[in-house]
């Protein structure tokens, strides 16, 4: 997960009423740039839950695994 | 205090087209809803989504209608969503308590908070060069959330509420209507809301105010999906003779339900119980009749029966 995506997530988990101007423009334009994303094709762009990469999937498991083998 | 838009009697005199569209449905479901007050435990997040959402763009507008900035508006309207998603506790006066609360929790994959924003966001990109513009009333305020109350024959009251009342491009006259949705935007999608009882209602109630030729209403679709958020636009129009065909069809359904009270009976509409996914009373519906109140007690919530003349 991006640095990025985890602020918007800690942003979105805050009081509304002690939201800036800022933090809700740091809000429209994460929404925008995964609307671009989406046209541009990415289907899951609009999701809350980001995408873990197809390389990493699997991998807390083995290192769970290795961890139980210690 | 609201009235109520029952008589001492107790048949409905105000009718809106959320009352009319489940007499029409089934007797029984209305009886349900309308009279005695049950609500789906999974109907609220529908409500609540839906609400927020077209209440968001109403806001903006009016914002626009009186002379916002866009980037303004979209600032403001996105900041009250995120306020109105977000259950704070109240003061004694009703007031929200800063650092207080959370957004509210539904068992539901596709409409919560964040869908929500996303949605309202994306509505903007997508009607970025908007060409319809915001009728303003003669006393200079722009028609949006537009509660509307008609009279009409037999002492009856049409009320209901009006998203926004938008002129197009070459100055015809039309109501402006948000919907959400799970389902695919299509034409088939679009074609639902003709014949239907609330565009036509509001079509009707509209020509009547404001003495103008009202073309029908323009439909903004948004489909909520996981993610992404997917929008159409399309209008429903209305003839004068369609909208009269509606007013007489309207009143026999009216004079029906009054018959139904008199007999202290409102029958089921088996060829209803299907339709959509399935009536949400089914389940009741189908079980001997000495265990049906069991049945709704368990799976359904009492409430104050949906009010037409409510203040929204």
């Amino acid at each position: 997960m991006s640095n990025d995506q985890i602020d918007l997530n800690e942003l979105f988990l805050r009081d509304p009423l002690s939201y800036s101007d800022a933090d809700i423009d740091r809000i429209v334009a994460e929404h925008r740039d995964r609307r671009t994303r989406f046209n541009l094709g990415d289907t899951k762009a609009g999701s809350a839950k980001p995408r873990v990469p197809k390389a990493l999937q699997g991998l807390n498991d083995d290192i769970l695994n290795m961890e139980v083998k210690l | 205090m609201t009235d109520s838009a029952f008589n001492a009697t107790g048949v409905q005199w105000a009718w809106d087209s959320t009352s009319l569209k489940n007499a029409e449905k089934c007797p029984r479901y209305y009886q349900y809803v309308n009279i005695e007050g049950w609500v789906s435990h999974n109907s609220s997040v529908h409500l609540w989504f839906g609400s927020i959402y077209a209440s968001s763009l109403e806001l903006f507008h009016e914002l626009m209608a009186k002379g916002s900035d866009r980037e303004d508006a979209i600032r403001e309207v996105v900041r009250f969503a995120l306020i109105e998603s977000w259950d704070h506790e109240r003061d004694d006066e009703g007031n929200r308590i800063p650092d207080t609360g959370a957004p509210p929790e539904f068992d539901h994959n596709t409409k919560n908070r964040f869908t929500l924003i996303r949605s309202i966001v994306w509505y903007f990109e997508q009607f970025k060069d908007e060409f319809f513009s915001t009728y303003i009333k003669a006393d200079g305020t722009p028609a949006v959330e537009h509660s509307f109350r008609v009279e009409v024959d037999d002492s009856l009251l049409f009320c209901g509420h009006i998203d926004r009342l938008c002129l197009d491009p070459q100055g015809e006259l039309f109501v402006h209507d948000q919907k959400t949705t799970g389902s695919t935007i299509s034409p088939y999608y679009f074609n639902q809301f003709k014949p239907d009882t609330q565009f036509s209602m509001y079509t009707f109630a509209t020509k009547m105010i404001y003495s103008a030729p009202v073309k029908g209403v323009i439909i903004d679709a948004a489909q909520i999906a996981v993610g992404f958020t997917r929008f159409g636009r399309a209008p429903t129009y209305r003839t004068d003779d369609e909208l009269n065909e509606w007013y007489d069809e309207t009143l026999i359904l009216i004079e029906q339900m009054y018959g139904y009270h008199d007999r202290d009976f409102y029958p089921r509409n088996p060829a209803s119980c299907n339709n959509y996914g399935g009536c949400v009373f089914r389940e009741v519906c189908s079980r001997p009749l000495g265990v049906r109140p069991n049945f709704l007690e368990g799976s359904f919530t009492k409430r104050e029966p949906w009010n037409p003349l409510k203040q929204r």
